[in-house]
């Protein structure tokens, strides 16, 4: 599959990038502007107001094994690496993993896009190499109550909950086949034991 | 899954309602209701309502000053000094603040503290009232923007919003309307206004819908009609089939995107790799032998 995935990158590459191909996967459009071009400033705090004021609890008062990697929030406000530590007694005791939160304009009332990142990617049945997490709440089950730090909580416990180390069934086909961002992808959630 | 955001249990908004609404019609008469005012007067009632003691409550109506409501604490203090245990006893009953006048509500519970502090019950509870002040404050956030509840509206399910934040959330899921702290049923007909004394405008919040956004629309991608032939840089030329098989791939091969780097050899991720290899390759050969001879 690789072989094939290379000849067409080959060809496309001389050519100028084709309408069909772009269409598909665009980023989330920028910040809805009003007809004179002004960011709708009223909402544009919103968010930022929230995303502050969670910031601040979870510095002051970080849940156990999460924490905050500052330098990163005070960059970008809408993108936050979140470091956290297995918890003792389960089977990524002392282990370290980084997650990656990006936030919209349109948080909370959208999920944020939650991956792992960095070289430690927990083996886990509900993560797969790439970094993505098969979580119900970070899509569907999303609801604006829920915030950074229970998010982190769910993850934690999902590790903890874990009885083996493996990745999940279809990992290699759906690593070399999903988008990028996560919540493009349709998740079937079916297993609530881990 | 679980919520951590510290939310009023159901029971207790009932209580806060009831306290601001009585208190909303036994001070009509009051003038322009300073913060102090509505402390007191709302610390009146709620102990009126705990000791069922009327002595204090006569005062109610008169729109005094703050001198004067100085001095009324200090008779309460000394006629009935069982308020003032009972204060001391249930502490959240007795410093419902109004949402914007924390600042205000601090300095009365100062002045109150200092007026009452003689007595020993009132003096015991002082210390820990500035933590208290905080539970209060995010006893009030609106669920949804974190911050104190305007608009407010609470759900059958005992939960605060703001009605434009649950507007926003009730658009979001027009067909799956849930509370979006536990997930019950929730809708516009579901949830109960909440009006503080000091709202001016006692307007039923759900009748206000926010500003709607803008619309908005983007500019259809530039298209430059048919691009098959260029003659300008190097020569190329490309035909198209109807249904070319590999439009329906781009959609979840992402060609523009850098893949994954292959895995170790010798891993089953490899084998595995290889394996789906063979197999699309297998896939496009079909394909291919399906355009020419069908």
């Amino acid at each position: 599959m690789s072989k094939i995935v290379k000849l067409f990158k080959n060809n496309k590459k001389d050519k100028p990038p084709k309408a069909e191909i772009i269409t598909e996967q665009k980023e989330p459009e920028p910040i809805p502007t009003t007809k004179c071009g002004k960011p709708l400033v009223l909402d544009n705090t919103r968010w930022e107001k929230r995303l502050q004021k969670e910031l601040m609890s979870l510095i002051k008062e970080p849940p156990p094994g999460v924490s905050v990697d500052e330098d990163s929030v005070t960059r970008n406000l809408s993108q936050w690496k979140i470091n956290i530590t297995g918890f003792e007694g389960t089977l990524y005791e002392g282990e370290n993993f980084q997650l990656l939160f990006k936030f919209n304009h349109k948080y909370p009332f959208d999920s944020p896009e939650v991956t792992f990142i960095g070289n430690n990617i927990p083996v886990h049945p509900h993560v797969y190499s790439n970094g993505h997490i098969c979580l119900s709440i970070l899509t569907e089950d999303w609801s604006p109550a829920l915030s950074v730090q229970s998010v982190c909580l769910s993850i934690a416990s999902m590790l903890s909950s874990c009885r083996e180390k493996k990745r999940p069934p279809d990992n290699t086909l759906y690593v070399n086949t999903c988008n990028k961002n996560p919540k493009k992808t349709k998740w079937w959630y079916h297993d609530d034991s881990v | 899954m679980s919520t951590d955001t510290p939310i009023p249990s159901a029971p207790e908004l009932p209580t806060t309602s009831h306290i601001t609404t009585t208190t909303a019609t036994s001070n009509i008469n009051t003038a322009e209701g300073d913060a102090w005012n509505a402390a007191f007067n709302e610390n009146n009632v709620s102990a009126t309502e705990v000791t069922t003691t009327t002595t204090a409550s006569s005062d109610n109506n008169t729109p005094t000053s703050c001198i004067t409501n100085d001095t009324n604490t200090n008779t309460n203090d000394t006629t009935t000094p069982n308020i003032n245990e009972k204060f001391a006893a249930t502490p959240s009953s007795t410093a419902y603040s109004f949402a914007g006048s924390a600042l205000n509500s601090d300095n009365v519970k100062d002045k109150i503290g200092s007026t009452t502090g003689d007595s020993s019950a009132a003096g015991g509870g002082g210390g820990d009232k500035k933590e208290e002040e905080k539970v209060e404050e995010s006893m009030f956030e609106c669920n949804i923007c974190l911050d104190t509840a305007k608009d407010a509206v609470v759900s059958m399910c005992g939960h605060l919003f703001c009605w434009p934040c649950l507007h926003q959330w009730l658009e979001t899921r027009p067909n799956r309307k849930l509370c979006p702290v536990c997930k019950a049923a929730i809708g516009k007909d579901k949830v109960i206004p909440l009006y503080g004394r000091n709202s001016t405008k006692q307007e039923d919040p759900r009748n206000k819908v926010p500003p709607r956004p803008a619309g908005q629309r983007t500019e259809p991608e530039p298209q430059q009609g048919f691009q098959g032939f260029s003659f300008a840089d190097g020569f190329h030329m490309s035909f198209g089939i109807g249904a070319f098989p590999f439009g329906y791939f781009t959609s979840s091969l992402n060609f523009g995107e850098p893949r994954p780097a292959a895995a170790n050899r010798g891993t089953t991720q490899y084998e595995d790799e290889q394996q789906l290899s063979k197999l699309f390759l297998y896939l496009a050969f079909l394909c291919i032998a399906w355009l020419l001879f069908a």
